[in-house]
């Protein structure tokens, strides 16, 4: 057939009275006779009926047309069809080209001449654009045969089974970890009232088990890439830290779980544990665990305690298991539920709503009342490596206990008789009792370390002795035990005598040596110890120089409190001078008034000494407690190890090694003067360091600790709920001042054990699991694993079908009806929980109080019908309203009001079931709820909710006192829909329903080809609405690839390799990196299968090479020339 | 002689605006007549040589209708096109063509009252700054 | 600050509003300077049959403001505050209705041109002010205080801007942010039976009961109020027998016990359920 002279045939729809008579069609017909290279221009009722097609086919028999244009509807309806048509009569489907006269003439040009005038430029322009047409041929590629499914809801589960059981592969994914979605949650279905579990759970049950469904639960799709018949789809596998294919679903774990938080599935109504099933008969029957970040005391602890985790076992009075948890990072709990300065008590969450919980005394607690020698031990293989750890303090201990638990052979050098370090010399025993601190550190050394007293570095050990001894890796936790001087006048005079020896002397020996007047110098810890002791080793009176204000003492504010309540007297922003002496020994401390001038690098304000305010304070004794130092020169004897401007081992921060690579510290001697639990905290990271030192892998270790800092800090907790009662914190007891400052015995008498749990209770699970372990140790079938981590999946199928389904409206947006405020009023989910037999009440039908309602009124319409909301009808809300109402009167025999707009009953059987509720006397008032309100007209009636609604029908207004309220909220667009219409390519409406490809005749298609829609993501529906759309969406994806092919399309870019100048332009435009360069033509080539003719290549090809199939300039150029 | 009575094309994307056109006409939205569809798969397939050409020949005013952003169909043809109107409107003004006779709007596939609204406020607009001198000179 | 001012019929014969305004207004260097001449803003008439006729008295109303240089207004009634603002729009969106009411207008030679805008005296009080005048009176042991915030049926009408809520919270957090602990109940916004206490007194005694039942409930020591209209029928029929008694204040006249303005100056003795016990309670509180 000649193509070079185009014949062409012009088709004038009347569409019926759709565009005649607005348009003149038998005018644009015998106009278009008149155009260039016409040669029939005819006009028909119906082109797209029979007859219709059937007079084109016809004419490109008879007549030889070689192009065809109708003008009628829109291209989106019946492109397909004419091209069809013009198939058979073989002409190439893309002659063809068609003009939308009815949506873009008729129906929206309000003057008749104008349409018409509009109908005949559309058809020039059609006319002078189908002359450029040319063949264009499509070729068939294979498709994938397997279905991909998003939402696991009644209609997913329906589409599932249809395309399984056709025997496609089915991959159905489920954000949440149970498959069912709403249904699941419901109890009876309108109007039959068969119970929902009854007739939903055989389907969950065969998806569980059907060979050609892979479930994907507590899983969501993040990205959707190709094209129909080959799509791909990425899968994010959310971690369940349960293993699918052991757990039992016994729920052995759920019974330890101390951790109980609200129950989405239960619409908040009951609580839930931190590992849980939604409800019995969940499939997969799999448990899940829920974490949330670290919780923040646990982030805060420098050691890193999974605070959260003993706190919960003390609660439930488990001390045991709260001590191992505490084990686990210290190897010290008495000591330091004694000592820490608790920084995860700062930042507790709970002192949102009161006050934090006491984290410390709880340690203290667990430490009192567990046993020690109970504590697990991991199962130890002995390795050959020698360690050698010097000092016994915190550092030292932690480093020697948790290398001991890796299996390295452990010897402790401690230069004392005792070991303990500081914990012996610097902590006074009324605040730390030896027997705490010895029974400790038994247990250290029980774990099979070599502890060797009155050996030190300097006295019998040296650092090259040891590495000849065969000590692989040393560690240096010597502290810093040297006090630093005041550098003032007579300083070394007889009655001065700095804290550290003089605690040390006093707790080792106690002499009792404090004079009569005693004068501490300095504002931290020791000097409160200092003071604290010289008052119980006999002193009559002591006071405290400090040369700021007392809110900037960095002692412990509890250290503080106590040295006042013994009598001790702080004497604030005063500075030493010079030590008076007489014939040598103390009678006085000269001091100066100090002001605050402006801050230092420490952000505390620096005191600046008062010119001539000099005073002489008498006393006999004076104890300087302004900080200590390391003694390093023992150390730097036989080896050379770097010191910091400080005098302090400097280590690096990563690796925490000196400059000797075998050597390293922690603790004081590397940080100077600190905490305890800092010590601690740098004890673990030199374990990690010197077994990854041992294990050559000191590279991993760098990468290891990024990680966990990027890791660190996302801060999503769970949210601290609303109603959280007021609890006082609890308090330890404290031994009476006045006989505590006569002896050395324990002054904090700590917890009760009533106490104790009463305070744990106010945690308020931040991190959500609490690691405590306790369900680890409950599964029997061990398939619990806090290690699991989220699983990416990739999976290709050839049709997509999308049920994502619909969440509820907000029933606070209508504050009038009080939801919220009033706690007898109900959202229709949260009824459909109360009323379930696996519901939080057990389906009794109750108020919060517990008794039975005695009048229940039902609000339709809330959210719907309503111009501030939403417009449209839910279309279920009428019916399960009637649903509800004949539960209520069977369960509770109450009173029941429903308050309608206009009743929605069309469905089989509907209208029926609205008769038989009418029967069973529940009251009907039309007319839109006004407010409820829990302000009453009669006294009686307090307590009980009023419905002021007017009565349209008698035109009364109601007053109605009832006891609960259902709101019978309306559908919307589920959660995320929005992303995945994105993902997809699916368009929403205004509501956010995704937009079908046709509302009458493709209600089950979208716009792109082999993406299908199933259920309410698609608009309100009801059950039976839904599973019949969903086998439709089913039965679509099937025709679709049971032909094995689909045909690809023919409007792709081209490029045109004669005009191509190789820029590469396209390649960088081209968002699907459909177009590929041929190195040896220098040209740019386009990759058919991938290309999706979006054409951005061709309106940036600077040599006008690239253009599109179907659209190419010539043809755009003709059809603007037609319009113009 | 009558009132004015302008030559308007409008460039529109078959996935969102064209839609929306064909939404405007089921739900019998009127618009002024003088409006003309040209319908494309993207509005990143638009050639400036297009826009060119209408005002060459004579067009009044052209209008350009792509999806939101976010929502392409292609990803992000509508960015592109957007970042080739805006140029052009730039360029059209050393051509004497008033840059406001050149238009791009978002109009999504649910967004038919839009559409007519926008159809409606661009053909008043062209109609304020009268005919197009473009083809006369071209003649001249 | 200078505000033309629009007192309305029931301001003056109020218990101790118009006082306690002053007072305050002077503590605040806010200055009302009354619209001279000015006369009734229509809100009975536009109950009744004549919108128009309402329309041209607020019309005439805002011509004199105009005249004397301020198209702001304020008011310290809900009634006459909705039934300007009403007619302000009215007026600005329709030149039809402004035409009309300009030629009744001419015969006194007055005209409107601009457009007026409408704002509760409260509304300038509250916002206006800068915090540490605030503060510098601030206690923290005045949230033994409760006050139950009641806006009346007018102030938050959805038509007009502003707190559109059956439970609006603004005048709540303003005295929260003194430091007062203000209770929530749920009569906040209901109808005090102003507009038909005459004809038939048994319903608006039903209505107020109902008012003094919700605050009952959050055991509040006073219930204050920002129009005339209300305050005097929550207070009056609260002397009815088996009604609560509650205290019901002007805001003005609780911002003048917060300043400590002498109380003669703010016309408590006016009030008929007697504030004693919550003048008592306020000024024993031992400051914290």
């Amino acid at each position: 057939m000649n193509v070079q002279n185009p014949k062409i045939g012009v088709y004038i729809c009347h569409c019926g009275m759709n565009i005649y008579p607005k348009v003149d069609v038998m005018k644009v017909a015998e106009y278009a006779k008149t155009l260039t290279h016409v040669s029939v221009a005819s006009e028909y009722k119906f082109m797209c009926s029979n007859p219709g097609q059937e007079l084109i086919i016809e004419d490109i028999k008879q007549r030889g047309l070689n192009r065809v244009v109708v003008a009628s509807c829109s291209p989106r309806m019946h492109e397909p069809t004419f091209r069809k048509a013009c198939e058979t009569a073989g002409l190439n489907r893309f002659y063809f080209q068609m003009a939308n006269i009815r949506e873009h003439s008729s129906w929206v040009t309000l003057d008749s001449d104008m349409a018409t005038q509009k109908a005949m430029e559309l058809v020039t322009a059609a006319v002078k654009r189908v002359s450029f047409h040319a063949p264009l041929y499509t070729k068939d590629v294979p498709v994938q045969k397997s279905v991909l499914i998003i939402g696991g809801g009644i209609a997913g589960m329906q589409s599932a089974l249809t395309a399984a059981d056709a025997g496609f592969k089915v991959h159905l994914v489920e954000r949440e970890t149970y498959i069912g979605g709403h249904m699941a949650k419901f109890d009876k279905t309108f109007p039959t009232l068969d119970c929902a579990a009854c007739i939903s759970t055989p389907k969950t049950v065969s998806i569980g088990q059907h060979q050609d469904i892979t479930l994907h639960s507590y899983s969501e799709v993040t990205e959707l890439s190709g094209f129909v018949g080959n799509y791909k789809a990425v899968i994010r596998k959310k971690p369940r830290y349960i293993n699918e294919d052991t757990c039992t679903g016994c729920g052995l774990c759920a019974e330890k779980c101390p951790v109980s938080v609200p129950d989405p599935f239960n619409e908040n109504l009951g609580n839930r544990k931190a590992v849980y099933r939604s409800f019995p008969q969940a499939v997969p029957l799999t448990f899940c665990i829920e974490k949330k970040d670290p919780a923040p005391c646990r982030i805060s602890c420098p050691a890193g305690t999974n605070v959260q985790g003993y706190v919960q076992m003390v609660k439930t009075g488990n001390y045991q298991q709260a001590l191992n948890i505490i084990m686990e990072r210290l190897p010290l709990p008495g000591v330091l539920g004694r000592v820490c300065p608790h920084p995860c008590e700062t930042d507790c969450r709970r002192s949102l709503t009161d006050s934090a919980v006491s984290i410390r005394d709880l340690k203290r607690f667990a430490a009192d009342n567990a046993k020690l020698e109970d504590v697990p031990l991991p199962k130890v293989e002995d390795r050959d490596e020698k360690i050698a750890v010097i000092g016994s303090g915190p550092a030292g201990l932690t480093v020697a206990y948790y290398l001991r638990r890796k299996g390295f052979k452990v010897s402790i050098f401690e230069s004392m008789e005792k070991p303990g370090g500081m914990l012996r010399t610097g902590i006074p025993d009324y605040r730390l009792p030896p027997a705490i601190l010895d029974a400790e550190i038994d247990h250290i050394l029980s774990t099979g370390i070599e502890m060797n007293t009155g050996v030190g570095l300097g006295n019998g050990i040296t650092l090259a002795g040891l590495k000849e001894q065969g000590f692989d890796a040393i560690f240096l936790g010597i502290g810093a035990h040297v006090p630093v001087k005041m550098n003032i006048e007579n300083e070394d005079a007889d009655g001065v005598i700095d804290a550290v020896p003089f605690l040390k002397e006093e707790n080792l020996e106690r002499p009792g040596s404090a004079k009569k007047r005693v004068v501490v110098v300095g504002g931290g810890n020791v000097a409160m110890d200092a003071a604290r002791v010289a008052i119980r080793s006999g002193a009559q009176s002591v006071s405290i120089v400090y040369r700021r204000t007392r809110n900037e003492m960095p002692a412990d504010h509890e250290e503080v409190e106590g040295a006042i309540e013994e009598g001790i007297e702080l004497i604030n922003l005063v500075g030493p001078k010079k030590v008076i002496t007489q014939d040598g020994k103390v009678i006085g401390l000269e001091c100066i008034k100090n002001e605050l001038g402006p801050a230092d690098d420490s952000g505390r304000r620096r005191p600046v000494p008062v010119e001539g305010s000099e005073f002489i304070i008498d006393c006999d004794m004076i104890i300087p407690a302004i900080g200590q130092r390391v003694e390093s020169s023992p150390v730097l004897e036989d080896t050379d190890v770097d010191l910091t401007a400080w005098g302090t081992f400097n280590v690096d921060q990563i690796t925490f090694q000196t400059s000797v690579p075998s050597v390293f510290a922690a603790g004081d001697a590397v940080t100077g003067p600190a905490t305890v639990v800092e010590a601690v905290a740098g004890g673990h990271r030199v374990v990690r360091a010197i077994e990854k030192y041992l294990n050559n892998e000191m590279e991993l270790l760098e990468d290891e600790i990024r990680q966990e800092n990027k890791m660190a800090g996302k801060n999503d907790f769970l949210p601290v709920p609303e109603d959280v009662p007021v609890v006082k914190r609890a308090k330890t007891s404290f031994m009476e001042p006045s006989e505590r400052k006569n002896c050395f015995d324990e002054v904090d008498l700590g917890l009760d054990e009533a106490s104790a749990q009463k305070d744990a209770e106010k945690c308020l699970n931040c991190g959500l699991c609490c690691e405590c372990m306790e369900c680890v140790n409950a599964c029997e079938v061990k398939a619990v694993d806090h290690e699991m981590e989220e699983e990416i999946i990739e999976v290709d199928a050839g049709a997509v079908i999308l049920s994502t389904g619909f969440k509820t409206f907000q029933a606070e947006k209508l504050f009038q009806y009080g939801y919220g405020i009033y706690p007898e009023v109900y959202t229709s989910l949260e009824f459909e929980r109360l009323n379930n037999a696996t519901g939080p009440t057990s389906g009794s039908i109750q108020m919060k109080n517990g008794k039975t309602p005695e009048r229940v009124a039902i609000v339709h319409c809330v959210g719907s019908r309503d111009s501030r909301n939403n417009k449209y009808c839910s279309r279920v809300c009428c019916m399960y309203s009637m649903k509800f109402a004949h539960l209520v009167r069977e369960k509770t025999g109450a009173e029941v009001w429903e308050y309608y707009i206009d009743m929605r009953s069309p469905g089989k059987l509907y209208e029926e079931f609205y008769d038989r509720v009418q029967e069973e006397g529940v009251h009907f008032v039309r007319g839109r709820v006004a407010e409820i309100t829990d302000i009453t007209d009669h006294p009686e009636d307090d307590g009980r909710l009023t419905v002021v609604a007017e009565n349209t029908l008698t035109m009364k207004t109601l007053r109605t006192p009832v006891d609960m309220v259902i709101l019978s909220v309306g559908l919307e667009a589920a959660e995320g829909s929005e992303d995945v219409g994105r993902m997809a390519g699916v368009s929403r409406d205004k509501d956010g329903w995704f937009n079908e490809l046709h509302a009458k005749l493709a209600p089950v298609s979208t716009p792109i080809s082999g993406i299908f829609l199933a259920g309410c993501c698609q608009g309100p529906k009801d059950i039976p609405d839904t599973v019949a759309q969903a086998s439709g969406a089913a039965g679509e994806a099937i025709s679709l690839l049971s032909k094995g092919t689909v045909s690809t399309k023919a409007e792709i870019s081209f490029i045109d390799p004669e005009l191509c100048a190789g820029c590469k332009t396209c390649i960088e435009v081209c968002a699907y990196s459909a177009i590929d360069f041929d190195g040896s033509r220098d040209v740019s080539v386009v990759n058919e299968t991938l290309c999706q003719g979006c054409g951005s290549c061709s309106s940036a090809c600077p040599a006008s090479a690239a253009g599109v199939k179907q659209f190419t300039d010539l043809q755009l150029m003709n059809e603007l020339e037609g319009f113009l | 002689m009558s009132e004015f009575s302008p030559k308007i094309i409008v460039f529109v994307c078959n996935w969102c605006t064209y839609t929306a056109a064909d939404l405007a006409g089921t739900s019998r939205l009127p618009y002024p007549p003088e409006v003309r569809l040209v319908r494309l798969m993207c509005t990143g397939m638009i050639d400036t040589k297009y826009i060119l050409k209408a005002f060459l020949d004579g067009a009044d005013g052209v209008f350009v209708g792509g999806c939101h952003p976010g929502d392409c169909h292609y990803i992000d043809g509508n960015l592109k096109a957007e970042k080739r109107i805006t140029g052009l409107q730039q360029m059209v003004k050393n051509f004497g063509i008033d840059e406001n006779r050149l238009k791009l709007e978002w109009i999504g596939a649910s967004e038919g009252p839009e559409f007519q609204k926008h159809m409606t406020d661009f053909v008043a607009q062209i109609k304020v700054l009268g005919p197009g001198q473009t083809k006369d000179r071209m003649i001249l | 600050m200078k505000y033309a001012f629009f007192p309305g019929c029931a301001h003056d014969t109020s218990a101790g509003y118009k006082e306690s305004l002053d007072a305050v207004c002077s503590k605040l260097d806010i200055e009302l300077l009354e619209i001279p001449d000015w006369n009734c803003c229509g809100a009975t008439i536009t109950a009744g049959e004549s919108k128009t006729s309402s329309l041209y008295l607020a019309a005439r109303s805002f011509a004199l403001s105009e005249k004397m240089g301020y198209t702001q207004i304020l008011t310290g009634c809900n009634a006459c505050y909705t039934t300007l603002k009403k007619s302000a729009k009215y007026l600005s969106s329709d030149k039809h209705r402004l035409e009309a009411a300009n030629k009744h207008l001419a015969s006194e030679g007055l005209e409107l041109t601009k457009e007026i805008t409408i704002q509760h005296v409260m509304d300038i009080i509250f916002d206006k002010t800068p915090k540490p005048i605030w503060d510098s009176y601030k206690n923290n042991a005045l949230q033994n205080i409760n006050i139950a915030c009641y806006y009346g049926c007018q102030y938050t009408r959805p038509w007009l801007t502003g707190p559109q809520s059956d439970r609006p919270e603004y005048i709540e957090n303003f005295l929260t942010g003194l430091g007062f602990n203000a209770v929530n109940h749920s009569a906040k916004t209901l109808c005090c039976g102003a507009a038909g206490a005459m004809p038939n007194a048994d319903i608006a005694k039903k209505l107020v009961a109902r008012i003094a039942d919700g605050v009952k409930k959050e055991s509040a020591d006073a219930i204050v109020t920002i129009c005339p209209l209300c305050q005097l029928n929550v207070d009056m029929y609260q002397t009815q027998p088996d009604i609560e008694q509650i205290p019901t204040l002007f805001f003005t006249q609780l911002l003048g016990l917060y300043f400590k303005i002498d109380l003669e100056n703010l016309g408590l003795d006016k009030l008929l359920i007697s504030p004693e016990p919550l003048i008592e309670k306020m000024q024993n509180l031992k400051s914290a």
